[in-house]
């Protein structure tokens, strides 16, 4: 007789019932039921988290890949199908927004400036004339490179904690701030040429 | 707000609890993706229709008055493989079916190939000082235009989902719709010269898929441009 199969635990992805009831909470979801899309998110979670972190080996960016993942899942809702099985739209949603953001964060890597690398706070009160004119190059600045400047220079914040502001990842506020370096520097060196 | 019921896993990240929060904010009701087969549907209803117009338009040639089987069959073979082409990029504009019915795809090739390989050998082997004069502004032409209303109506179906890989499911789109520009063109033209074949029916037809799937890619892309919910800043 042979032995029953070696089994740690039962497989959510095996788990028909699971799946079903997860697809009901979809089609509420698109019917427009928050509750029933908090509910969802909250129980695929782990699921998709699980997936994301096994397949993204810098586990710095595994969070960043993770709100990715769920962002898409957001905007490819209306894609899923009533009545088909929810776990092959899932995953592919989920892998495809997966290699999307590494695309992306791969762009950010290439371009990160490391933190110890960033210019310091700059002393505002140390020259009266020299404010001036840095507000005034800091409000020529387009907003959003303005505001990671603001955030970072003038008012403090972390990255992190900018970027929880914001509402975007880490790797994008350095970008926007690398930006926004780069032109406020260039308005200062054209202001001192005049 | 409501009240939330349900609680996410510890093991997930901050930022899941943030984001759920943030995206059930701004929830909306959303339209379902219609069925396959109904979409397919209503693109065979517009390619009907289309075909229709065309034979309206483009007197029939000659040949085919007289029951010509090699070049009606000709034709009924490049209208499946558009159908069938057609049903390869719904599906691959589907998450959940892109995985699926690799045949359809694989017919598709087969399909038109057979039919290039069949025009060409039972053409006659002119070699009647076509190139390098080649017009480019009669049958080339055709084929893109007989094909464009169809490839707007199948890429406007097709963004209605969301296609993970834009290119591909417009490289099929663009072979579906062009194919129908193919029939639509061989219904009307004699021309059974091998070089016309090659570079006026055949060629456009690969031609137009690349270039429509490459302008078309953007439009296909529109679902993952769709705006989020805004990030709740602190006051």
């Amino acid at each position: 007789m042979k032995p029953p199969p070696k089994r740690s635990r039962p497989s959510p992805i095996s788990d028909k019932e699971q799946w079903d009831s997860w697809a009901k909470l979809l089609e509420r979801t698109q019917a427009g039921d928050g509750e029933a899309y908090r509910r969802l998110l909250d129980e695929i979670g782990p699921l998709l988290f699980h997936f994301v972190r096994k397949r993204v080996f810098n586990q710095d960016l595994v969070p960043d890949v993770y709100q990715e993942v769920l962002m898409t899942f957001h905007k490819a809702r209306h894609s899923y199908e009533p009545g088909r099985p929810l776990g092959p739209w899932l995953f592919t949603v989920a892998r495809n927004s997966i290699l999307t953001a590494l695309g992306k964060n791969r762009r950010y890597v290439e371009r990160e400036i490391p933190s110890e690398k960033l210019p310091e706070i700059i002393p505002l009160e140390a020259e009266g004339s020299m404010e001036e004119e840095l507000r005034g190059a800091l409000e020529g600045l387009p907003p959003i490179y303005r505001q990671a400047v603001e955030m970072l220079k003038l008012r403090g914040l972390s990255l992190e904690e900018a970027a929880k502001e914001i509402g975007i990842t880490v790797g994008a506020l350095k970008v926007r701030a690398h930006r926004g370096y780069g032109l406020l520097r260039k308005k200062m060196l054209g202001r001192k040429k005049k | 707000m409501k009240k939330r019921t349900s609680r996410p896993s510890s093991s997930l990240p901050p930022i899941h609890a943030r984001t759920v929060e943030r995206l059930a904010a701004g929830l909306g009701p959303v339209e379902p993706a219609w069925p396959l087969w109904v979409q397919w549907s209503l693109w065979a209803l517009m390619s009907l229709v289309l075909f229709v117009l065309f034979f309206h338009l483009l007197p029939m040639r000659g040949d085919l008055h007289g029951g010509d089987s090699v070049a009606g069959g000709l034709v009924l073979f490049i209208l499946t493989g558009a159908g069938l082409a057609a049903w390869a990029a719904l599906e691959s504009s589907v998450p959940a079916e892109s995985l699926r019915g690799r045949w359809q795809a694989r017919t598709a090739l087969f399909l038109w190939a057979l039919a290039a390989v069949w025009a060409l050998t039972a053409s006659p082997w002119h070699w009647t000082a076509y190139w390098p004069a080649l017009s480019m502004s009669s049958c080339f032409v055709a084929v893109f235009l007989s094909g464009l209303v169809s490839w707007a109506g199948l890429v406007f179906l097709l963004a209605r989902n969301a296609p993970t890989r834009a290119f591909r499911a417009g490289l099929w789109a663009g072979l579906s719709a062009f194919l129908l520009g193919l029939g639509a063109v061989t219904l009307h033209c004699p021309n059974g010269d091998l070089f016309h074949l090659c570079m006026e029916h055949f060629l456009p037809v690969l031609v137009y898929s690349g270039v429509m799937a490459w302008a078309g890619a953007g439009w296909l892309s529109g679902w993952k441009k769709r705006s989020l919910p805004p990030a709740r800043t602190k006051a």
